[in-house]
């Protein structure tokens, strides 16, 4: 027989059982503990609305049990109570109220300061409505789009009617519903209306139903998400109906939350969808028509009525021989851990009734948080949502008269407020009561929104859907003409939410590579984030990878760098306006490295500048700033209106240097075309084909040798890396990753923009005042360069030498005695140099710059440095220019 | 079935005015996509790579001093959906509208990269920048696994159904035309 696993008990399950239905059914009456107080909670709703049947199913907390199928080998669980939820002796918590007056968390455990931090653990064990399993495998949701013209959240009468008018329009249509439509309601003419046009429904191609699918959210686009077991849809719409129902009204009166208090739907749900009595003697509170049907289906079930209380126009329609307390009200339940009797006041005076179910029918609040969330003119609702306690055919007619409202005012329901609260828990979520609400009044709390902020009402697993009515009562009880009564707004999510579920369709990473990805792996290389990329950083020995640049050869994989081709008549008036370099005299054949400044003369990204021939340049920039260096040349090209073609070749061309005094060398057994440094001087650009690849050859020097920065059409990269990792074996070639290449360029001084470079990194700043020509009339951030040359820079980037086997870490902390003077941005051992070499940011103001600095790195290490000129390794160039 | 399959492609950026590019001559290979107003491809299986720079350049050097037409093949990567299941595969990459008419070109995002996709009978193209090239095809297979995809031998580019030139949903359209 089938069974769910309940705290290691095995309860058999039925056909048709929702988790809580099987639970009842073999005897378990606590459902959970409340979350603040630790007072026992039953089956209320039986609706999926209220939090009194939040189980922890399958490690999956906080799940709605009551509208949850049941199924063979479920483990259930109730949240964490002591020594269990059926005996929580936690729940005196409940008789020590008073020490924990409204706002507690405000107010006490401040002082002293480390009372708080043993409070909180404490608070924590005990709050809460179950642990999350930390140990559980994420399950990857994967997120499903739909466009249809239509949809609808809600699978009743009226939601119904609209998706069958809206197909009959021609339009298509997608109905939500969070359970299997009609499951979940008692056998009667709703019933058997819903299975009519559940029928209909079917039967047309327009309509696609999500079963088991609630809709949680409504946001502006217009976009409705809505959560399924095995996917979470994104729904883009034309327009939307919400048909989301109502809700029977919580009431609210001391001991309202006692197992054995039922809303009325709720315990015909039990009577007449599972066959399970709400108690065996009970005591019916009848205010509506739909609540004689309660009656009679829970009186059918086996229950005895023991009292009715009703006002007399109800009265009038109960069957003949019913007890009746005419206009009589509940004023108090009484019962320890579970309901034992009601109070019931009359004209006839204070009854007591003895019963163990207290059945509630007092009207209907919509449940309209979904309507709420909505702003925009295309959201309607229809049925219950927007005419509470609406008849059948009200409701049919309501959703056909929404499927047809295209771009009209939208319909919201505005909840009807009643008596206030005066005893009793408002907020059964988060364990609020009417006092508390008149305490935190008085504290001058007077808005719904502060209330709600100050005591948590409505914030609870309902959104406030059975407390919202209650708290605008109260406010408007006391400030019956002021606008402090107003709704509170309603936000996503309106159901519960999984974090698997918010990140659907998100939850991988995206990498960007090079053609060459595969053979760094096959190579071991260790890859590592360099923006969007992934790059090798090092492939086993960054020591051998070092030497092999210095003093032998060796390539790297620079494909992520980014390239453009900039052409077009106006080409050459468009780079020299862009940069600060004089563009105008490089002549084709020739490069020069270019800083991109922007408007405040502060630099953001570097690069090459080449010149394939008049007007037709081939321009480089940093990885991680090309997409915003390509978007910073269109944005001006377009400004100008000038006649040039940007083309960006980031992906189109992969790139390979090839770095080292046997660089020459090596090319040169791979190509026909002249490399020698006369035809390839320094700076130089050619096309040359290396290895029967088409290049672009640039030599560069980011290394600080001798180097070749061979561009290549992507789809002959591995060909390319190939044949020169082959022709160099014999050299003692070997490929260099991201980790050598910052202490090569760190020791030739080259800075790496953003991260040698803030925000207001002027040339000037860095000492590349030589790479800005002031004499030109114009370049962006020209006349910020020429506003800031009048006040001298107030720091410096400066290079730094540091005795010792060992560098300070990059981001030490730079002391000249007692006076903090800057910090490090770069910082390598240097094998070459044996010592220690970095870049610095070094005050220039006040007392003058240093010449010498401590450096403090973590764990308080402290290395003696001195200010030196740079670059540390080949100051004059001499390898570069080989 | 649902088969995915990488295609091999030619594709020419042809670039200059948008009147230029309005009047650039069909291809019999080539499926026409306007990116932009002065940004025209020409898209057509990889053996008609060099005749298709040829035409393309021919046209526009008559044409204008401004016009440049570049092989730009490499830049991007092209995984071919085919099959039943293809609107589904889809609705689980992309938050765009498929067009109910065929061929479509939409675009945007795909699998949170960005992309532009040919849509033909039973078929999408979806082509995205080469360094992100992988990452389609593994987020189909991995999204759509209960749809049992096949990967299947890469093929020349072709579009099926109807053979026209299209401009991406919300490009704003100048010109066109059918290619062939």
């Amino acid at each position: 027989m089938p069974a769910i696993d309940f705290e290691g008990r095995s309860l058999p399950i039925q056909a048709g059982d929702t988790v809580a239905s099987a639970l009842y059914r073999s005897g378990v009456r606590i459902m959970s503990r409340s979350f603040k107080y630790h007072r026992p909670r039953g089956l209320y709703c039986v609706s999926g609305d209220c939090a009194h049947c939040l189980l922890t199913v399958d490690g999956e907390p906080a799940v709605r049990s009551c509208v949850t199928p049941a199924t063979d080998g479920q483990r259930v669980a109730r949240a964490q109570a002591w020594p269990s939820p059926d005996r929580d002796v936690l729940g005196a918590i409940w008789w020590m109220r008073a020490l924990l007056p409204v706002g507690f968390y405000y107010k006490l455990f401040a002082k002293p300061r480390w009372v708080w931090p043993l409070a909180e653990r404490y608070i924590r064990r005990v709050a809460g409505i179950g642990p999350v399993d930390i140990t559980a495998r994420p399950t990857r949701i994967e997120r499903v789009n739909h466009h249809p013209d239509v949809v609808i959240a809600g699978g009743g009468v009226a939601g119904l009617s609209a998706a069958i008018h809206a197909a009959g329009r021609g339009e298509s249509v997608l109905l939500a519903d969070e359970g299997a439509i009609g499951e979940q309601v008692a056998p009667g003419p709703t019933r058997s209306a819903i299975d009519q046009l559940l029928a209909t429904a079917r039967a047309e191609r327009r309509v696609t139903i999500l079963e088991r699918t609630r809709v949680v959210g409504v946001y502006d686009g217009p976009l409705v998400i809505a959560a399924a077991d095995d996917a979470v849809h994104w729904i883009h719409p034309r327009r939307i109906v919400i048909a989301t129902g109502a809700v029977e009204q919580h009431a609210v009166f001391p001991g309202n939350d006692l197992p054995g208090v039922w809303l009325g739907r709720g315990a015909a749900r039990m009577a007449g969808v599972h066959g399970l009595t709400p108690g065996a003697t009970a005591v019916v509170v009848a205010a509506t028509t739909e609540a004689i049907a309660h009656l009679e289906t829970v009186r059918r079930a086996g229950t005895v009525i023991r009292t009715v209380v009703a006002p007399a126009a109800i009265a009038a329609q109960l069957p003949p021989g019913t007890p009746v307390a005419v206009d009589g009200v509940v004023v108090e339940a009484r019962g320890g851990r579970r309901l034992r009797a009601v109070v019931v006041e009359s004209a006839a005076g204070r009854t007591i009734v003895p019963c163990d179910a207290l059945v509630v029918s007092l009207g209907f609040v919509p449940r309209d948080g979904l309507l709420r969330q909505a702003s925009v003119a295309i959201v309607n609702g229809a049925g219950d949502v927007v005419e509470p306690g609406c008849s059948v055919e009200r409701a049919a007619a309501s959703g056909e008269a929404a499927a047809e409202r295209p771009q009209s005012a939208p319909v919201t329901a505005v909840p009807g407020v009643g008596a206030p609260p005066t005893g009793g828990i408002v907020c059964t979520c988060e364990d609020v009561t009417a006092k508390e609400l008149a305490a935190a009044w008085d504290e001058g709390y007077r808005w719904t929104e502060l209330l709600k902020r100050y005591t948590t009402v409505t914030m609870g697993p309902c959104q406030g859907l059975l407390c919202h009515a209650h708290l605008r009562a109260f406010v408007l009880s006391r400030s019956p003409s002021g606008p402090m009564g107003a709704p509170t707004t309603a936000r996503p999510p309106a159901r519960g939410l999984t974090m698997e579920e918010a990140a659907a369709g998100t939850d991988h990473a995206i990498e960007q590579r090079t053609v060459l990805h595969d053979r760094h792996l096959d190579r071991g290389a260790r890859m590592d984030w360099a923006g969007t990329w992934k790059r090798a950083a090092v492939y086993g020995d960054p020591l051998a990878e070092y030497w092999a640049v210095r003093r032998g050869v060796s390539v790297m994989d620079v494909g992520t760098l980014g390239k453009y081709r900039v052409c077009g008549p106006d080409a050459t008036e468009f780079l020299d306006r862009l940069y600060p370099i004089d563009v105008r005299t490089i002549r084709p054949g020739r490069s020069r490295y270019g800083l991109l400044l922007n408007e405040a003369g502060h630099i953001f990204d570097d690069g090459m500048v080449a010149a394939f021939d008049a007007n037709d340049y081939f321009v480089s920039a940093t990885s991680s700033g090309a997409d915003a260096a390509e978007a910073w040349m269109r944005d001006w090209a377009e400004t100008w209106r000038l006649r040039v073609h940007i083309v960006n070749q980031t992906t189109a061309l992969g790139a390979i240097n090839l770095a080292g005094p046997s660089s020459r060398g090596l090319l040169g057994r791979l190509t026909t075309d002249p490399i020698d440094g006369e035809s390839l001087p320094f700076g130089g650009l050619r096309r040359i084909v290396v290895a029967g690849v088409p290049c672009i050859a640039i030599r560069v020097g980011f290394t600080g040798e001798l180097s070749f920065e061979l561009h290549h059409p992507r789809s002959q990269g591995v060909a390319l890396w190939d044949a020169l990792l082959h022709a160099g074996a014999d050299l003692g070639i070997l490929p260099h990753g991201l980790e050598t290449l910052k202490l090569l360029r760190l020791e030739k001084g080259h800075i790496l923009v953003g991260q040698d470079t803030d925000f207001d990194t002027t040339p000037a700043k860095i000492g590349l005042e030589s790479l800005v020509r002031m004499r030109k009339p114009y370049f962006v951030g020209r006349s910020a360069l020429e506003r800031l040359a009048t006040r001298p820079p107030q720091r410096r980037l400066v290079p730094l030498k540091f005795a010792g086997a060992q560098a300070p870490d990059e981001g030490a902390q730079l002391m000249d005695g007692d006076r903090h003077v800057g910090y490090l941005t770069s910082s390598r051992y240097s094998p070459v140099l044996e010592c220690g070499v970095a870049l610095g940011w070094v005050a220039t103001n006040g007392a003058g710059a240093p010449t010498r600095v401590v450096a403090v790195s973590r764990g308080q290490r402290r290395d003696a440095g001195e200010i030196v000129a740079g670059p540390f390794y080949d100051p004059q160039s001499v390898k570069l220019r080989a | 079935m649902l088969d995915i399959t990488e295609s091999r492609v030619a594709i020419i950026a042809c670039l200059d005015s948008a009147a230029v590019l309005d009047h650039l001559p069909d291809h019999d290979a080539a499926f026409r996509l306007r990116v932009s107003p002065d940004e025209l491809l020409l898209i057509g299986p990889a053996t008609a790579a060099a005749d298709l720079l040829t035409h393309a350049t021919a046209h526009l050097d008559r044409a204008a001093a401004m016009g440049l037409a570049i092989d730009v093949t490499d830049a991007w990567s092209v995984c071919t959906v085919n099959g039943d299941g293809v609107t589904q595969v889809w609705a689980r990459l992309s938050e765009n509208r498929l067009p109910d008419e065929r061929p479509a070109v939409v675009q945007g995002a795909v699998a949170s990269v960005p992309a532009k996709a040919i849509v033909g009978d039973d078929q999408i193209h979806v082509l995205t920048p080469s360094c992100l090239g992988h990452h389609v095809p593994h987020r189909i297979l991995d999204a759509c696994r209960d749809l049992a995809p096949h990967v299947s031998a890469p093929q020349q580019f072709a579009v099926r159904g109807a053979f026209r030139g299209a401009a991406p949903v919300g490009t704003p359209t100048v010109g066109g035309g059918a290619a062939s």
